[in-house]
C-alpha cells in the first residue's frame, strides 16, 4: 500500500499546522491535498515525465494585481509574455512551452483548475485560469512540459499541461484584508474569510476583490475585474469533500499588436491606439476603449475523496459558464436593408434589426434624411492613421458641409456553459513481491458555445463611442454542442530497481455546429483520437536522492468548435493534432538542494494555424468569423531543460532554470495546402500566375514563429528575522516573426525585484 | 514596529508589507509574437501590497 496518498483531509491539515513556513505567506497554515504534500520541491515530483511547480518565492515576484499566469515564468521552458503590466488583456497573452503555443492564433498547451478542465484557453469562449483563480487564492501551479499525467482533463495538452491549484481552508478562524496600489492607477482590494471549524471537520472561506488599473501606453484603458470565491472541505463518513465556487467578472481594454520592427522603430513606445475620440470614425477605429473584452465566468465544483479496500478514489461534478463580448469599432455601417432609393437607410434608425443575410454595401457619410453620400469626386483624402491612411469615402474633408459621419460598435457575443463529470480510481495491490498501482478514470464533459455577433449604430460618431442599445444587423448566431469522453488506464509496477508504467488513453469527442440563421450552414463532425499510449521509468541511481527518468506519451489535441466557424469551413482537410513526446532526465532531490536535468524530443503533426481577420492594412470586420484554420504540417522540437533550487545558508537561497530548445517545421506548406520538396519550388509556385497558390505557411528547417533557442533564469531570494528580499531576472533569447525567419525580435533581460517585513 | 502592532489591536494576528517591482531596469522588448507582429512588453511598475490578518 502507497500510503503517501491516503491521507484525509483532516491530517493533512495537521501536518500542514506543524510546518514551519520559510516565511508567512499564510501565518495560518492551510490544508494541502494528498497531491501538494508529493509536490515537494519545484524541480518536480518524482515521476517519468518533466514537472516543476512553483514556489511561494514565485508567487511573491508578483504583484497581487496580477494574473495568476505569471507565477509560471520562471519555470524551465515556460514563457508567459502578457500585453499588459498586471496581465489584464486576454487579447495580448501567450504562453510558449517547448514551441507549443497558447495564444490568439493557436492553443496547444492543456489548462486545468484543481484538476478539472478549463475548457479551452481561446479567446473567444475559452477562460485561462486566471477567470478561475484570484491570486490570493492560489495554492500553486504545477507544470508538466511534455508528456504530463495520463489523468490530465484537457483538449489541448498537445504541449504538456498547467495545473492551477486553489488554497485550502485553514483551521482557524481569521480575516485576510490586503490592499495593493501600483502604477498606471492600479488599486486592488481583497479580503477572506476563513471560517474555521464550522460544522464537525468542516471548513470553508470565502473571499471577495475587486481590482482596476490603466494601460501603460496612454493610460486611457478602463480595466476593471471583480472576483468573488469560496471553497469548504468536509469529511463526512470516511468521505472527503471539496467545494468550489468562482465568480469573476472582467473588463479589459486592449492593446494592439505592433506590425513588424520597422513600426516599433518609428515609436516603441505606442501601439496605435488612441486616447482621444476625434469624431471622425475612420481614426476612431483606433479608439482603445472600442477595443475591449468582457468576461464573466461562473464555475463550481463538488468533490468527493473516499477509499473502498485499498482503492483510492476521487469523483466531481463540475459546471462552468462563461459569457462575454468581444467589441471593435469599425469605421462605417453595414447596408444590410435595401430600403429603396431617395430614401433614409433603415439602419440609421434605432430599432430596427436584420438578422441573418449579407452586407449591400457599406455606409460613411450620410445626409439628415439618412441617404448615403459619396465624397466629391476627384477628393484626396488627407487622413494617414490609421493603417496607412484612408480612401476620400471615410475622409470628412471628401464630403460636403454638413455630412454626417456613422459608425459601428461590433459586438461578438461568446457563451459557454459546461458541465463535466471526473472519475479517477487508484487501486495499490501486489503483483509477487512488488508493489503495484493501477489507475483508471473518465472524464465526460457537455458543453454548448453560443456565439453571435451583432452591429450598433453609433449614436453619434462626432462625440463619442455610445452605442445605440438595439442592433441593426445580428450578422451571425451559431451554436456549438460538444461532446467530450475520455478514458484512460495505467498500470505502474514497482521492481524496486525501477518502477515502471505503461497507460492508454482516448478521447471521443463530437462537434457540431448549428447555425441558427442558416441551417445549410450546419456542420457536425467526429474527432475521436486512436489509442493513446504512454510509457514510462523511474529508477533509483547509486546517489542517494538521484534518479533517472524517461517517458513517452501520445498527446491529442481535437478539432477546436473554433474551427467550425467560417461558413465556407472545409473539414475535410482539417486533422486533429497529434504530438509524440519523449523525455529522459535526472532529478536529484535532498535537502538544501534539489536540481533537474531533462531532454526532450517532440514530434508534432497536423498543426492547426488560426489566420486572423486582422492585417497591418487593416481589420476585416466583416468576416463572420474570427479568422480561418488549417492544418500546417508539423513541427519538430527537441532541447534540454535544467532547473536547480539551492539553500546557500539559512537566509539566502537561489534558484536557477536553463532551457536550449530547437523547434522547427518539416515541411514547406502553401496556404492552399501543398506540400512543396524546397522553398525554391514554394517560391516558383506563388510566382506562377496560373498557381493559385499566394503565400507558405510553413517552412521545413525554419524555426518556429516565437519560440527562443533560449531562456534562463536566476533568482535570489533572501529572507532574515522579519524581513524578506528577492531579485530575479529572465534572459529570452531572439524570436522570429516570420516563416522565413527573415525578421526577429531582439532577446531581452527582465528583472523583477521584491522587499517586505512581516510581522 | 511589532510594538505598533500590539498596540493598535489584540485581534490582529499579522501584518505584511511588501513592494514589487516589475521589469526592474525598464528593458524596451517585444512581448507576445503573433505572425509578422508583436506586443509591446510592459514598462517597469512599481506596486505596493499590505495585508492584514485579524
Amino acid at each position: 500500500m502507497k500510503n503517501t496518498t491516503r491521507y484525509n483531509l483532516l491530517s493533512l491539515s495537521v501536518l500542514a499546522a506543524l510546518a514551519s513556513p520559510t516565511y508567512a505567506q499564510e501565518p495560518s497554515q492551510t490544508a494541502p491535498s494528498a497531491e501538494e504534500i508529493e509536490e515537494i520541491t519545484v524541480v518536480g515530483r518524482s515521476v517519468s515525465y518533466a514537472n516543476n511547480a512553483s514556489s511561494d518565492e514565485m508567487q511573491k515576484q508578483q504583484a497581487n494585481l496580477s494574473s495568476v499566469l505569471a507565477v509560471v515564468d520562471n519555470l524551465p521552458g515556460v514563457l508567459i509574455n502578457e500585453g499588459d503590466t498586471f496581465g489584464a488583456d486576454d487579447w495580448s497573452t501567450s504562453i510558449v512551452i517547448r514551441g507549443f503555443q497558447v495564444n490568439l492564433n493557436e492553443q496547444q498547451i492543456g489548462m486545468t483548475v484543481d484538476g478539472i478542465a478549463n475548457g479551452n484557453s481561446n479567446y473567444g469562449g475559452g477562460a485561462k485560469a486566471n477567470r478561475y483563480i484570484d491570486t490570493e487564492n492560489m495554492q500553486g501551479v504545477e507544470v508538466s512540459q511534455g508528456t504530463a499525467d495520463i489523468a490530465s482533463r484537457s483538449h489541448e495538452a498537445l504541449g504538456g499541461t498547467i495545473n492551477f491549484t486553489t488554497l485550502n481552508p485553514g483551521m482557524e478562524q481569521k480575516l485576510v484584508t490586503s490592499f495593493t496600489a501600483g502604477e498606471f492607477d492600479a488599486s486592488k482590494y481583497y479580503v477572506r474569510y476563513e471560517t474555521g471549524e464550522i460544522f464537525k471537520d468542516t471548513y470553508a472561506w470565502v473571499s471577495m476583490s475587486s481590482q482596476e488599473s490603466t494601460d501603460f501606453i496612454d493610460q486611457s484603458a478602463e480595466n476593471t475585474r471583480d472576483h468573488v470565491a469560496l471553497k469548504f472541505i468536509s469529511t463526512l463518513s470516511n468521505i472527503d469533500f471539496t467545494g468550489y465556487v468562482s465568480y469573476d467578472d472582467t473588463h479589459e481594454d486592449n492593446y494592439q499588436r505592433i506590425y513588424g520592427l520597422a513600426q516599433y522603430e518609428q515609436n516603441p513606445d505606442w501601439d496605435q491606439l488612441t486616447s482621444e475620440w476625434t469624431g471622425v470614425p475612420y481614426q476612431d477605429q483606433a479608439y482603445r476603449r472600442g477595443w475591449s473584452t468582457l468576461r464573466e465566468n461562473l464555475f463550481a465544483y463538488l468533490q468527493a475523496d473516499f477509499s473502498v479496500g485499498d482503492v483510492d478514489v476521487s469523483t466531481n461534478v463540475y459546471y462552468h459558464n462563461n459569457e462575454g463580448r468581444g467589441d471593435w469599432v469599425p469605421p462605417y455601417l453595414v447596408d444590410v436593408k435595401a430600403d429603396g432609393d431617395n430614401v433614409g437607410h433603415s439602419e440609421l434608425v434605432n430599432g430596427n434589426t436584420v438578422f441573418g443575410g449579407s452586407a449591400l454595401g457599406q455606409l460613411y457619410f450620410v445626409n439628415a434624411d439618412g441617404q448615403a453620400l459619396s465624397p466629391i469626386d476627384g477628393c484626396q483624402s488627407s487622413i494617414t492613421f490609421p493603417y496607412g491612411g484612408a480612401g476620400a469615402q471615410y475622409d470628412p474633408a471628401c464630403h460636403e458641409q454638413g455630412a454626417i459621419p456613422v459608425g459601428s460598435y461590433r459586438h461578438t457575443h461568446y457563451e459557454k456553459s459546461r458541465i463535466g463529470f471526473n472519475a479517477d480510481a487508484i487501486w495499490y495491490t501486489k503483483i509477487g513481491d512488488y508493489d503495484n498501482t493501477l489507475r483508471f478514470g473518465l472524464w465526460w464533459e457537455d458543453y454548448t458555445r453560443d456565439e453571435s455577433r451583432d452591429w450598433h449604430k453609433i449614436t453619434d460618431s462626432k462625440i463619442g463611442f455610445a452605442f445605440n442599445n438595439t442592433p441593426y444587423w445580428v450578422q451571425y448566431d451559431r451554436t456549438f454542442p460538444v461532446d467530450t469522453l475520455m478514458y484512460y488506464v495505467e498500470d505502474e509496477l514497482d521492481l524496486g530497481v525501477a518502477r515502471v508504467r505503461l497507460g492508454a488513453k482516448q478521447f471521443n469527442v463530437d462537434i457540431a455546429k448549428d447555425d441558427n440563421f442558416d441551417a445549410d450552414n450546419d456542420l457536425n463532425v467526429n474527432s475521436d483520437s486512436d489509442v493513446l499510449l504512454s510509457a514510462g521509468v523511474v529508477a533509483p541511481l547509486f546517489v542517494d536522492g538521484l534518479e533517472v527518468f524517461a517517458g513517452y506519451g501520445e498527446n491529442f489535441a481535437a478539432i477546436k468548435d473554433a474551427q467550425l466557424e467560417r461558413d465556407d469551413a472545409d473539414l475535410r482537410f482539417i486533422e486533429p493534432e497529434t504530438a509524440e513526446n519523449i523525455d529522459l532526465g535526472l532529478r536529484y532531490s535532498s535537502p538544501g538542494f534539489n536540481a533537474s536535468l531533462t531532454y526532450y524530443t517532440i514530434e508534432f503533426n497536423d498543426r492547426i494555424q488560426f489566420t486572423s481577420n486582422e492585417t497591418s492594412s487593416g481589420i476585416d470586420f466583416l468576416e463572420a468569423a474570427a479568422g480561418g484554420y488549417r492544418n500546417v504540417g508539423g513541427i519538430e522540437s527537441s532541447g534540454v531543460e535544467i532547473s536547480a533550487d539551492i539553500t546557500l545558508t539559512d537566509n539566502l537561497s537561489v534558484f536557477t532554470s536553463l532551457t536550449f530548445s530547437s523547434s522547427e517545421y518539416v515541411e514547406t506548406i502553401g496556404g492552399t495546402g501543398t506540400q512543396y520538396a524546397s522553398l525554391e519550388s514554394a517560391l516558383a509556385a506563388i510566382a506562377d500566375d496560373t498557381n493559385p497558390e499566394s503565400s507558405l505557411v510553413a517552412v521545413k528547417g525554419n524555426t518556429v514563429i516565437g519560440t527562443p533557442d533560449t531562456m534562463g533564469v536566476i533568482s535570489l531570494d533572501w529572507s532574515k528575522d522579519n524581513y524578506f528580499a528577492g531579485l530575479s531576472t529572465k534572459y529570452v533569447d531572439s524570436r522570429y516573426l516570420d516563416i522565413y525567419n527573415a525578421s526577429e525580435v531582439e532577446d531581452y533581460l527582465v528583472s523583477e525585484f521584491l522587499c517586505g517585513w512581516f510581522y | 514596529m511589532g510594538g505598533f502592532i500590539d498596540n493598535i489591536g489584540q485581534g490582529i494576528e499579522s501584518l505584511e508589507v511588501r513592494l514589487t517591482v516589475n521589469n526592474l531596469f525598464d528593458e524596451d522588448y517585444a512581448s507576445t509574437i503573433a505572425p509578422d507582429a508583436f506586443w509591446i512588453g510592459a514598462p517597469r511598475a512599481v506596486a505596493v501590497n499590505a495585508r492584514l490578518t485579524f
